[in-house]
Formats: structure tokens, sequence, C-alpha cells
């Protein structure tokens, strides 16, 4: 699939972004049904279908290169979203491999990888970036490993030491989540960091889903979808600039709720690393406007079904409070009430 | 492991390295790499024997980023259902076995300070991973092995190379015998002990652990057990529809895979809960032989491990 | 103000002697004095009395390091929660495996305390907190990074950057403090 790559796109103040068509027909749209409730909703993170957001274990898609420089400048503005606990270098290094590997076999004309015993040669043709190294040997990339490698993907990645029968996250590279802070969480147990998240404790899904992963063996790895809303195409909504982004919030209206809205999709991959026996967690996030949502009639009767029969204890915690009114006043005019078929695909 | 999966290896060497152990190297059968894997790690090793198909775990000894070959150590147990004996006997250079992926049921705590590595017998193998990974960490360990004389010390000598001076050899026959209260004593806070070797060399660390004040979670073993004979009895399969008769010799877990059915397993030891299966109906008692279920869930009598557990009884319907 | 229910909050709990360890510090502010003494008296009615050891600092004006002393042999008075924290660096640096840490005070006493035992290997089941005092919590600017000591509402002021804060139900032990956000952000006019 030959990819355009934009160069010249923007996450922050003047925004420039917009999906092709071809990634408004990609876009990993995560309601099968007219509501929303929380599952462990894992599958095995097996090649999906040619051209999809799943058909390779990390994706890339047009918007790579600015993406990759957004990450940059968060990073330089706040190294403190990037950050690894000592005795997670093994892990570090697990990434490095694991991502390298992925991507010279997804994406063989952009990315290349030589490996000679310890002595690799990564080409990274996107970037232009080419950089020989010694596997194992810190000394020998410009970053540590995980930084080093994570400046080159797209989305997020955390790393979790599995010691005491649990999970701990202490390691991470965060700079386009929905509103969790790396710094403030590292350190913190799977069931920890969920904290915050209102209702799944009580439903058993968070003990659940620690054991699943407790379990995940090296070679199966797994993957689900979650998603929220974000008002521009901001990629960094992290707390730190909350008071950056918090007054997006109330400038959506009835009339420019198409424009300014857009629904935020993670595919969250874990993997299990072999020389560490850490599990690797994947948030690759993906940004629709509802503008460009419209253009697929049945997922905007769905959206619009979807936000007007969420929890309002969900939807506080996914932040969509102040503006929910004015999208699903916005969304309306695409529902008829017809009904709409299961499953997620466009038609 | 299911039937046909798994990564098939031509064994590229045999040593004898003590009257009982047999170190195996083994290689990728298409010549590709194998998986790089964590220190602790098993492979459960199928073989095709006659009449019956053993798998047996075994720890990789190899170092962890070898990807090249793989090396386990097995030693004979005569008495055994006859896996090692057919490693022993059957198995040759060129044989081709097919193996599982690495799973790793005994890891390093990696935020520790000082790890103390307690062996005994066959018990050395996992250390030897361990230890390739602790010099890499730069981590302070100790590593206290006990054999029963020196005729059976055959590994020593590659440990030693590995371990240097931190390497403790105990030779049973001349009376020197792993003091573990000593070994413990004054241990510096955030140490954690490893023992692997037979159950009474296990209860004495933990006892002594305990005794000495040690919280449990600095305290971690690796028990191999195989699966213990017991009367033959029948159990059906409600999903399956298939009746499975289990021989004095063979599991439950294994007596389900020779019937064909595909059962959920990891470990095969009775330790990791992965082959947990329900059961729906009993006239009869279960025996659990297992490390898993807890003493409540032993008694209501719904669940059971198949890998090592076993019934007595007129009738056993299991949810598969 | 006690928030329960918060995932990653820490455990509180009476102070209980656990016979399972060998060795037995015993680290208390203020009125936590109390719940040191009790610890106290209960190891040396189980004959393990010379394996405690105590450090305490006061809290405000109030010292009740006199029923300490009396009650332990090893006794040590601390000026303040910095010097106590140090004195306790060094002990643990020292002592061996078997040792069990319980700490009775504030609750920002009690989470620098617990870093400081984690730090040196000791998991949560060799650790013991109880809470005494006034609760007052130790809240972390999640935007300038500051901490605002002594809160006891749901919202501060941030002593760093000056944002009114909602004080968020989320602990960091690590920081040992709950996450400060800006309580205003969605509804702030534009600059």
């Amino acid at each position: 699939m030959q990819i355009e790559y934009k160069r010249d796109e923007s996450f922050r103040d003047r925004f420039i972004y917009a999906n092709s068509p071809a990634a408004i027909r990609r876009f990993p749209f995560p309601f099968h049904e007219d509501q929303y409730m929380y599952s462990v909703n894992i599958e095995p993170h097996v090649a999906g279908p040619a051209g999809s957001v799943l058909e390779h274990p990390f994706d890339i898609d047009e918007h790579y290169v600015g993406e990759c420089r957004e990450r940059a400048l968060v990073l330089e503005a706040d190294p403190g979203r990037c950050q690894a606990l000592p005795h997670m270098m093994a892990a570090q290094w697990d990434s490095l491999e694991l991502m390298m590997t992925s991507l010279a076999t997804s994406y063989p004309t952009q990315f290349a990888l030589r490996r000679d015993g310890a002595r690799w040669h990564w080409h990274n043709r996107l970037l232009g970036i080419e950089q020989s190294f010694v596997f194992g040997d810190e000394q020998t990339l410009p970053y540590a490993p995980m930084e080093y490698i994570m400046r080159q993907v797209q989305g997020d990645w955390v790393l979790m030491d599995h010691r005491h029968d649990n999970l701990y996250m202490d390691a991470g590279v965060v700079t386009t989540q929905a509103d969790w802070s790396l710094d403030f969480d590292l350190g913190m147990t799977f069931s920890e960091w969920h904290g915050p998240v209102p209702m799944v404790h009580e439903m058993g899904i968070i003990d659940r889903a620690l054991k699943f992963l407790l379990n995940l063996q090296a070679g199966a790895p797994v993957r689900r979808l979650n998603w929220t809303m974000t008002i521009n195409p901001r990629l960094d909504t992290s707390p730190e600039q909350y008071p950056h982004w918090g007054a997006d919030r109330s400038k959506v209206t009835a009339a420019n709720a198409g424009e300014l809205a857009h629904l935020r999709v993670e595919l969250q991959t874990l993997f299990r690393l072999p020389r560490s026996h850490a599990i690797g967690f994947g948030v690759r996030c993906y940004l629709i406007s509802m503008n460009e949502l419209a253009t697929v009639p049945k997922w905007a009767a769905r959206m619009h079904r979807v936000l007007r029969s969420l929890p309002d204890e969900l939807a506080d915690y996914k932040g969509l409070t102040r503006y929910r009114g004015a999208v699903i006043d916005w969304l309306s005019r695409f529902d008829d009430g017809r009904p709409l078929s299961n499953g997620t695909a466009p038609e | 492991m299911k039937a046909g999966q798994g990564i098939p290896v031509r064994v590229a060497e045999i040593e004898a390295v003590t009257p009982l152990i047999r170190r195996f190297t083994f290689e990728h059968a298409d010549g590709g790499a194998l998986p790089c894997f964590s220190g602790g790690s098993h492979i459960v090793v199928e073989m095709q024997g006659a009449g019956r198909v053993h798998r047996n775990p075994y720890s990789l000894m190899s170092a962890p980023d070898e990807t090249r070959y793989y090396q386990i150590g097995v030693r004979r147990v005569d008495e055994g259902r006859g896996g090692s004996r057919f490693m022993h006997e059957h198995v040759r250079k060129g044989t081709v076995l097919r193996i599982s992926a690495p799973v790793n049921l005994f890891p390093l705590v990696r935020t520790r300070r000082k790890h103390i590595l307690l062996a005994g017998g066959i018990g050395i193998t996992p250390f030897f991973a361990h230890i390739v990974e602790l010099r890499r960490l730069g981590v302070d360990f100790e590593l206290h092995y006990a054999v029963r004389d020196a005729s059976h010390a055959g590994l020593a000598n590659d440990l030693r190379d590995l371990a240097g001076d931190r390497l403790h050899l105990y030779l049973e026959d001349r009376g020197q015998m792993i003091d573990m209260g000593t070994v413990l004593r004054g241990q510096p806070l955030g140490t954690d002990v490893y023992v692997c070797g037979p159950a009474g060399m296990i209860e004495a660390t933990r006892a002594a652990a305990r005794a000495a004040g040690w919280a449990d979670s600095h305290v971690h073993w690796e028990q191999f057990s195989a699966p213990p004979p017991g009367e033959p009895f029948d159990v059906e399969l409600a999903h399956s529809g298939v009746r499975v008769h289990v021989a004095a010799d063979i599991s439950l877990l294994e007596a389900i895979e020779a019937a064909g059915i595909d059962a959920p397993s990891l470990c095969r030891g009775g330790v990791c809960g992965q082959c947990e299966i329900q059961v729906l109906e009993l006239d009869g008692e279960l025996q659990h032989n297992d490390h898993y279920l807890s003493p409540e869930e032993r008694a209501s009598g719904s669940k059971i491990m198949p890998c090592v557990s076993r019934a007595r009884c007129r009738r056993l319907v299991l949810a598969l | 103000m006690l928030v329960t229910g918060i995932k990653s909050m820490p455990h509180y709990q009476p102070l209980q002697l656990d016979t399972g360890g060998t060795h037995h510090l015993v680290v208390c502010q203020g009125v936590g004095a109390e719940a040191g003494r009790r610890l106290i008296a209960a190891a040396a009615q189980a004959g393990l009395g010379d394996a405690c050891q105590v450090l305490y600092v006061p809290a405000g004006g109030d010292n009740r390091f006199a029923t300490l002393a009396q009650a332990c042999r090893s006794a040590q008075c601390c000026a303040d929660a910095g010097h106590l924290l140090g004195v306790l660096e060094t002990a643990l640096a020292a002592l061996p495996m078997g040792l069990r840490v319980y700490a009775a005070g504030s609750e920002e006493l009690l989470a620098r305390v617990v870093r400081v035992a984690e730090s040196h290997g000791l998991d949560p089941a060799e650790i013991q907190c109880e809470q005494a005092g006034p609760a007052l919590r130790r809240v972390y600017c999640i935007h300038c990074r500051a901490f605002s000591e002594g809160v006891n509402t749901a919202q501060v002021t941030c002593c760093g950057c000056g944002r009114d804060l909602l004080v968020r139900d989320h602990y960091s032990r690590r920081h040992a403090a709950f996450m400060g956000v800006m309580a205003d952000a969605e509804t702030q006019v534009a600059a």
C-alpha cells in the first residue's frame, strides 16, 4: 500500500491535521453496537486484513513523520515523559529489538535492519536515520534504547516488570496519552494505576486482566481497543499540559463540533518480552474529526447513539461531559433511527 | 504445547556430565535462530516413545541470549514414567525432537540487591542461565550447590568459570551439608533466595527463611516433580463427548492429549494454573497433587489440575 | 476527609507486632508515640524487647519521647523529619534480612518512611503503617511539580505556580503525594 506521508502536520497551537480518505476507511472504529460498556475485550494480536491498522504488529500511517516530530517536541519540553527505573535496561533492549525487527519486516521499503552478531545497523528511510550500534551496549546509541526507538515509532509504550505475581509500570515513553501521567504513575502496580478508572474494579475486570497478562507468553501478543474524545487533533492531552488543552473543551458548540470534536481510539497491544520477562504495552492513538467520521454514515449514526447512551460516570471519567451535548446535537442529523448492522465495518 | 506445534530441534551434542546427568545441546532443525529467553525459563520436550508420548519440562541451561543452541540437563530416573530414560537411551546426536517455546515460572526479581541461589543435584540447571544474567546486571549473588559426591559434580567446572568464588560446592559424602541458617543469616536487606532441588531441600530452605524472619516475597523455588502415578480411572469430557481412560502411569492431562483433545497447559507441574478444568460431576474423590488450588477450592471438588492430579471414582465428568 | 477505596493508597492499620520478624524498627512522630509504645510493650512481653529499636520525631510542640525511652533501651529522638529519615537510611543500610519496620505518624511522614524502606529492599509484608495525628496531605502539582504540604481540603492553591488545584483521588507512593490538577482549566478565560 502506498502511503502519502504528510510532512507539515501540527498537533498543537495552530493545528494542521487531516485524514485522507484511505486513512478514514482504515480508521479503527471501536463500536460494534449502539451502546458501549467495558469488557476485557482482548484478542490475539495476529495479522489483520491487508491495509488495516491490525495488519502489522506496529502500525505506520500517513501521520508518521508529523507524530515523530511532535514526540520530539514533547520530550524536549518535558523529558519526564520518558522514564525508566534502573532495573529495566534489559526490557529496554527487548523493546528496541521488537520494534526494529517488526518495522523492518512489515515495511521493508521504509526500514531496514542488518544484524551481524551484536553489531546492528538500522536504517529509517522515512526520517533519514542511519545508525550502527552494538546491541546491549548503551554507549553506542545516542539515547537509551527505549527512547531511541520510541522516537521513531507512533504511539506510546509502557514497560511492566513482572514480579511478586504482579505487574509494575517501571518504564515508558508517554507523549500521546489520554490524560494520565507517566511521571506520577511510574512504579505503580497494574491495579494501582487503574485506580481512577470507574467501575472496572467492581466488575472484576482489572483482576481478570492482570491474571491474563501474567500468563502472556512470548510470541503470542494480544490487543484491544479503547476510546475517548479529544477537542482538536491534539495528541498530547497529558495532565501536565491540562492548563493548555482543558479550555478547548469549553469551545465546542453544536455548530463547530464537526470540526473540533475528535474520536480518539487507542489500539492497545501487549507483548511478552523474552530477555527481561517484562510486558510491553503499546498505546497507538488514532484521531478522526466528527466531520471526517460523518463521511461514513453508519459510524456517525452509531457514534450518536453511543454518546447518547453512555453512563454519566463513564462520560465524566472520559472527560466528555462539558461538550457531550454539543456533539450529540451535531451528530443527530446523521441518525434517523434506522437499524444499523452489528460490527464496526463501514457498511 | 499442542501436537504439531512447537519448535523442531536437532540434537547436536550429548555429554555425560555426571553418572546420572546428560547434557543435551539442541539446534533449530531448520537452521534458524532459537528464541532468546530470560533466566529460569524451561522448555517442554516432546518425545515419541513406544506406545506413548512423553512431554517433560526441562530448565534451559544455556546462556539466555544464545540463539544458536539450547542446552538442557536430564537426570536419569529409572523408577519414573520413562521420559528421562527415553532421553538417555533413545535420543542420539541427530535425533529430531519438538520443543515448546521457553516459558518462565522461576524468574529473578530484578529489583533485589543480592540473590542467594541454592541447588541440589539436577536442580542446578536453571541457575546456569540465572548466573549469566546476574553477571550482566553486576548484582551480588552466592551459589550453593550440593551433590552427593565428587563423581556427581561434573557441572561444577562450568559453574566455576561462570561464578568464580561465589560458587560454594558441597559434597555430601564428605559430610558437607548446606547449613541454610548460616547461609541466610546476616544477609543485607533486599536479598532473595532461590532454591531448586528435591522436595526436602525446598522445605528446609523455606523453613530456614521463615526462621530467619524472611517474608515470603523473598523466597522462590522451583520443583521438578513428575505427575504422581495412581490407580487407573475413567473420565468423561462433556464438551468433547469423549470418554478417556487414564492408565496408572500417565497423567490425566496426558490421557486427554492422547485422545486428541486440545487441553490448555503450561508448566505441567501443578503450579501455574493454566490447565485448570471445571468438574461437572463427581462420584468418588479427587486426588489433588497440585500447588495451585486453595484449600477451599480443593474441598469444593469443583476444580481439578489435570497435569498432576487424579481421581478415585466411579464417575467423573469434566467441562472440556 | 480520609477517602477510602483509592486503589493506589497505602494501607494503614493499627501497628501489630509481627513475630515472624527477627528485628523490629519502630518509627514514630508526635502522637504516634502511643502506637510505638504499645508495640514495644508487646515485643517486651514476647521476650523480643532487645530486638527492638525506636526512632522518634516530635510534632509541633508535642514531644512524647520520654515514654518511648522508658519502654525501649535503643531509642533515639530526632530534631526533625529530615534528620529522622537520615538516621533511618543509615540504620537500614546496616540491618539484615528479618527486619520489620513499623511507622506511626502523619500520612506524609509515613509515605517518606515507606519510600526509604522500599528503596532498601523491604516489601509491603515487612512494613506496617498506622496513621496518627491530623489528616494532612501532600499534593504534587502535576503542572509545575511543586509539593504543597499540610493540605486538608479538596482544593488547594499550588505553592509553586499559584494555580488552583483539585486534589485527585490518585496517590503515588513514589512521590509520597496526591496528584493536584488545575481545577478550572476548562473554564479559564483565554489569556
